[in-house]
């Protein structure tokens, strides 16, 4: 038996016969053909029509074929397509977003684009192991086919056919499919349709009239989430379990429903949470955290709303000082947080209203640490009775780990009237991710980490999600 | 809650003269307060935490609103564009 591979040339398919011309140009391909008999079997014939169905896609599509024949016949015995190393994900269209997924991409990454008359190079918004994102796709790659591979320090690419397209834009894009799953943990960036304002009143978000602005905001919201050197989310390779879906929809109007961010005097925004899953359910979404992106310059200061765990479903068992909690494996209400265009893009606030969004309102709360007040039962901060009693060896324990606290809160100090105290930090080098990033020495907020206790809490309610 | 950057802090200070680190601090404590509580569970603790975060900014730092959005202009001022060369286009020459 031999094997034949290259792309379809020419395919012509009559009612008794197909042939088609296999190889790396016209002039250079060889023959090949299918006999359609009337004694073959229902189950033969299908298996013939198949092959001409594959290779009229391959065809069209560009792809490489390989075709098994006898040694001394052309009579096609099967056909396969050729796989490629990368996988473009959805479709190439002129200023949308553009994911292009594979393994073992190097940091330094180039996105090429190569057609007939052009080659385009493209530097991504984002680069992981397994994910390339450009967060607009430039026009100057001519619309049609072209072929696109990566190409970075020691790693090159295969080329792969895609069709380019001047638009529109889509309304809903997986920047990345996460887990081959039913419900893979999903992270999930709107646009908001509408604000509701602080006298009550409901007005259009201006975000929906500037798409270049939110897609180029997205893109740096992923970088901060997975690309700084907190590495929560991305530790042993897991944001390529994670999904990341945008909504970006022009047409819902300007109504309570939509309005997914309130104004809070004097400038914050903060989500409607309760609006969050009726509104993504509508895109046949359904996300463990919604960061609602908003186009507010007098309400921008970034904030976020806990998750609140479905109690009613299964979760994971942990005990933290000797009380037994759950780390819930789905949401009731997502975690969410409401993010400005107008961010300043040198902190980490994606990454820390994350933080406080993918902890949950009852079984741990992972809380602001630039403020002296606690309630209720968190995750990252505790009081003691008096300013004046000294702050604990041990913060607590979890699941049976001890876990020191922090006595000198980094290069920042607990002021002298303060009772609440942390737990030890990852770097004690520099401020806690959920204390105040700004004061970081060196002025780079973007080398902050988490303390090893809610790195630890947070890993496992992480691990539970992931696995249910 | 995006934590409040240090240049807020002094420009608040500046704007309304006598304010405190102190007042700034149960402002921000009171926000903090705030996220922490259920909006579905504890609505009327937040309306509680709202009116008292109000009316210390009415009271000591009106011009919140105002100083935000100059420190933030003058901010994205001094921040370098950033944009870096996002693509090149080779045209291929014809045979």
């Amino acid at each position: 038996m031999a094997t034949t591979t290259g792309f379809v040339q020419r395919l012509t398919w009559a009612p008794t016969k197909l042939c088609t011309w296999v190889g790396p140009s016209v002039t250079s391909a060889e023959l090949f053909f299918e006999l359609f008999s009337a004694f073959d079997s229902e189950a033969l014939l299908g298996f013939k029509r198949n092959i001409g169905r594959l290779l009229a896609q391959a065809k069209n599509a560009g792809y490489q074929v390989s075709i098994e024949h006898s040694d001394h016949s052309a009579e096609i015995v099967s056909a396969s397509l050729l796989g490629f190393n990368i996988s473009p994900l959805g479709d190439a269209i002129h200023n949308d977003f553009y994911s292009v997924t594979g393994s073992g991409i190097p940091a330094d990454v180039r996105v090429v684009f190569d057609n007939s008359v052009s080659t385009i190079t493209v530097t991504p918004d984002l680069v992981r192991p397994h994910w390339v994102l450009i967060a607009s796709l430039p026009p100057s790659i001519p619309v049609g086919r072209n072929n696109v591979r990566l190409e970075g320090s020691g790693y090159t690419s295969d080329w792969v056919p895609v069709d380019v397209s001047a638009g529109p834009a889509v309304t809903v894009r997986v920047l990345y499919t996460g887990q081959p799953k039913d419900q893979p943990y999903n992270v999930v960036f709107v646009a908001n349709p509408a604000i509701r304002t602080e006298a009550g009143t409901l007005i259009a978000d201006p975000v929906r009239t500037n798409r270049p602005s939110y897609q180029d905001t997205v893109g740096y919201a992923l970088r901060n989430l997975l690309t700084v050197t907190e590495d929560l989310l991305r530790q042993g390779a897991w944001d390529a379990q994670l999904r990341f879906v945008s909504v970006f929809d022009t047409v819902p109007g300007v109504t309570d429903a939509n309005a997914l961010a309130q104004e809070d005097n004097p400038n914050i925004m903060e989500t409607r949470r309760d609006k969050l899953n009726a509104f993504v359910s509508q895109y046949s979404e359904r996300a463990d955290i919604v960061f609602v992106m908003h186009g507010s310059t007098s309400h921008d200061r970034a904030s976020a709303w806990f998750t609140s765990d479905d109690a009613a479903k299964a979760g994971t068992a942990y005990t933290y000082d000797g009380v037994a909690r759950t780390h819930g494996h789905f949401q009731a209400t997502p975690g969410s947080a409401a993010l400005p265009l107008d961010m300043d893009r040198t902190g980490l606030t994606p990454l820390h209203e994350y933080g406080h969004a993918g902890s949950d309102f009852d079984n741990g709360r992972v809380t602001d640490l630039y403020v002296d007040g606690v309630s209720g039962f968190n995750v990252n901060k505790k009081a003691r009775a008096s300013s004046s009693n000294p702050i604990p060896t041990n913060f607590a324990t979890y699941n049976g780990t001890i876990y020191a606290s922090d006595q000198n809160r980094d290069g920042l100090g607990y002021p002298p009237t303060w009772t609440s105290y942390h737990p030890q930090l990852v770097d004690a080098a520099h401020p806690n991710l959920m204390d105040n990033y700004w004061l970081a020495a060196g002025g780079n907020p973007q080398v902050c980490r988490l303390d090893g206790l809610t790195y630890a809490w947070y890993t496992d309610r992480l691990r539970a999600k992931l696995n249910r | 809650m995006e934590p409040m950057h240090p240049e807020l802090r002094e420009a608040l200070k500046e704007a309304h003269p006598g304010l405190t680190d102190r007042e700034i601090d149960r402002y921000e404590e009171l926000l903090a307060a705030r996220m922490r509580c259920d909006p579905e569970r504890e609505a009327a603790r937040i309306a509680e935490l709202d009116r008292e975060r109000r009316e210390l900014v009415e009271s000591a730092m009106p011009r919140y609103a105002a100083v935000a959005q100059a420190v933030k202009a003058v901010q994205a001022a001094r921040r370098s564009p950033g944009d870096r060369p996002r693509e090149s286009v080779t045209l291929k020459k014809k045979p």
